[in-house]
């Protein structure tokens, strides 16, 4: 009988010592495409989500004007590629880390000699791959073929919008795993994953643009992480700045995604010094 | 032999929420939870050698799965000190966790959607086993385990021996220094616990591994342990090898006698009681099996006598069979705890 095979990567990511983590990924895309349903349900899913905001922004401004800059088109081209970013980085982990923590499961992962975060990363990362290939990229298609006047998805920085998308990316995972860590001191932690999403959506720009917010609150919002999820990315692609606004916006990003990453190692400690698995 | 683990004063103390009935308590437990602490490994000292098969053993809540977690490096513990091979294995977790493999009975460290073989796989990508090794030791480990039939299909697919099998084959995949296994056989059949301890046996001796195991089923404590930690409401009570402890909590004989006819039972026991008194105290009929039976302290036994009333048994009451014999393992194990 033979065995898996290599992977071309893998003697690659063997010399870097990161075979591990490469496994990992490949495990977490072959776990999601195992139930092809629930793929397919999720990414029909999406459109009805997109489809209440164009009915909504066509209906206020198909017959022409604009609101601070942001026309039909623009509106358009925003939410498209915000709902195209959550696509990717909505992976629900938080949920998933609570799970193995109330069944107790997590001491599989604690009795490998791999960092259990880095671990969790790797699987995002092997999602988020799956999740551009098979949810984003026909995402991007559908909605150029069906709104192709309205979406300029041509137009734009893409190079820059990638680099911030990259941020958000990593964000998404240290937000969605600072909640899921919450579950090692509050053992169900549902209803903050739940509400703490749903103001995440409000506060990052998913539902409406930031600076549609009255200004005192866009004020505020900005000195906050969150604008780096989905607003910041959308703006440098609809509205490019000077290269070193944009340099600086992505270094401010990737702050941010360190702190939340150097928060999440300490609560894991902290988290790890107080849990009891029970039981068997 | 150098001790592998070496606990001293080790101590572990959990805090419980107390949840009273009814609803009213429900509502004032949100505001003012109440919280008691429950001692579950109280001041344990213990040493294991390498290369021993040791049993973990107790009544529920004795403290054997808090006192493994703790081993291995899961758990953290309120005092005392733990070495295992030179490593505190909660402070050094990762470097630690290279060198043992765990297996819980009640969870499965498989992939529960991908088959057996993917799990294999991503395990020796974890513990950096290289390709060659890997290969090699898992086709000793699919003759000793039966693996052939399992390892391409999804773990949530497999009976609980077979997970158990796939489970302890995927940890010996990285030739641990020490095994430990917590419950290994909850849910499996004799057969398959069979072929679980000759399987177990034979890595102990191939490979001179440490296991620690922990369970329920004294069956297989006897068959594959060479040592024991006897552990009751946190305490460790012995440790030391199982014919120590046979020898210390087996002081007793069991002594039984088998007759050939139904009206001889009355007969024997009227010679009993003549001969030797004490013996009555303790004595058992089984009038289906025509056997009486008894237990005798260890200083009681008075061989020269025993062997005078076996003979007149046998004239007299028509005993065909007799037999002394000492306890075992999983008796003096009952004996001690009850």
């Amino acid at each position: 009988m033979s065995f898996p095979s290599r992977g071309r990567f893998l003697p690659l990511a063997r010399w870097a010592g990161l075979e591990a983590y490469v496994q990992a990924a490949r495990v977490a895309i072959r776990q999601a495409v195992c139930y092809p349903a629930d793929i397919f349900i999720e990414f029909i899913s999406y459109p009805f989500a997109f489809l209440g905001y164009f009915f909504f922004v066509a209906a206020l401004f198909g017959s022409g004007g604009s609101v601070q800059g942001y026309g039909l088109s623009t509106l358009i081209t925003y939410f498209s590629l915000g709902w195209v970013l959550r696509m990717i980085v909505d992976q629900r982990l938080d949920g998933n880390v609570a799970a193995l923590v109330q069944s107790g499961g997590v001491v599989s992962h604690l009795v490998r000699p791999v960092d259990f975060l880095h671990y969790l990363f790797a699987g995002f990362v092997g999602r988020g791959c799956l999740r551009f290939c098979f949810y984003a990229l026909p995402a991007i298609l559908m909605l150029t073929t069906l709104f192709g006047e309205d979406i300029s998805l041509r137009s734009g920085d893409v190079g820059w919008f990638i680099l911030y998308a990259l941020v958000a990316f990593r964000m998404a995972f240290e937000l969605q795993m600072l909640l899921g860590l919450t579950a090692f001191f509050l053992t169900m932690n549902h209803q903050i994953s739940w509400t703490v999403d749903m103001t995440i959506r409000l506060i990052s720009g998913l539902i409406v643009p930031l600076n549609l917010f009255p200004e005192p609150l866009f004020r505020i919002l900005e000195l906050l992480p969150f604008q780096y999820l989905y607003f910041k990315p959308i703006q440098v692609f609809l509205h490019p700045a000077e290269i070193w606004n944009m340099l600086a916006g992505l270094t401010v990003g990737m702050l941010w995604t360190l702190g939340l990453a150097l928060c999440n190692r300490t609560v894991f400690r902290a988290a790890l010094r107080r849990h009891v698995i029970y039981g068997s | 032999m150098t001790p592998i683990i070496n606990a001293k004063n080790l101590r572990k103390i959990y805090r419980i929420k107390r949840q009273h009935p009814g609803a009213w308590n429900a509502v004032k437990s949100i505001f003012f939870p109440d919280y008691e602490q429950r001692v579950a490994v109280d001041d344990i000292d213990f040493s294991l050698d390498e290369g021993c098969l040791a049993a973990l053993v107790g009544p529920n809540g004795a403290g054997k799965s808090t006192l493994i977690k703790m081993l291995v490096g899961v758990l953290r513990r309120d005092a005392g000190d733990l070495d295992v091979m030179g490593l505190d294995p909660f402070n050094h977790r990762m470097r630690y966790v290279r060198n043992i493999g765990v297996v819980f009975g009640q969870r499965t460290n498989l992939l529960w959607d991908l088959s057996v073989q993917d799990s294999f796989e991503l395990h020796r990508a974890v513990f950096g086993i290289p390709r060659r090794d890997f290969l090699c030791r898992l086709d000793e480990l699919r003759a000793l385990f039966n693996l052939d039939e399992i390892l391409r299909q999804p773990a949530r697919t497999l009976s609980l021996g077979q997970t158990m099998r796939a489970d302890v084959a995927q940890v010996l995949l990285q030739q641990p220094k020490i095994l430990f296994l917590d419950e290994p056989t909850i849910g499996l059949d004799v057969l398959s616990v069979k072929s679980l301890i000759a399987a177990l046996r034979k890595v102990n001796s191939l490979y001179a591994t440490t296991i620690v195991v922990t369970s329920h089923d004294l069956t297989v404590i006897e068959e594959l342990c060479s040592n024991v930690v006897l552990l009751d409401k946190g305490r460790v009570i012995f440790d030391g090898t199982v014919n120590k402890a046979v020898d210390t909590y087996g002081n007793y004989r069991k002594l039984r006698f088998q007759f050939t006819h139904e009206q001889n039972l009355a007969m024997a026991l009227e010679l009993i009681a003549g001969a030797m008194p004490k013996m009555l105290q303790r004595i058992a009929t089984r009038r289906e099996s025509l056997e009486l039976s008894t237990v005798l302290a260890s200083d009681d036994v008075d061989f020269a006598r025993l062997l005078e009333l076996a003979q007149r048994l046998r004239d007299e009451s028509g005993l065909r069979e007799f037999s002394m014999e000492k306890p075992t393992l999983k008796e003096v194990i009952l004996h001690v705890f009850s």
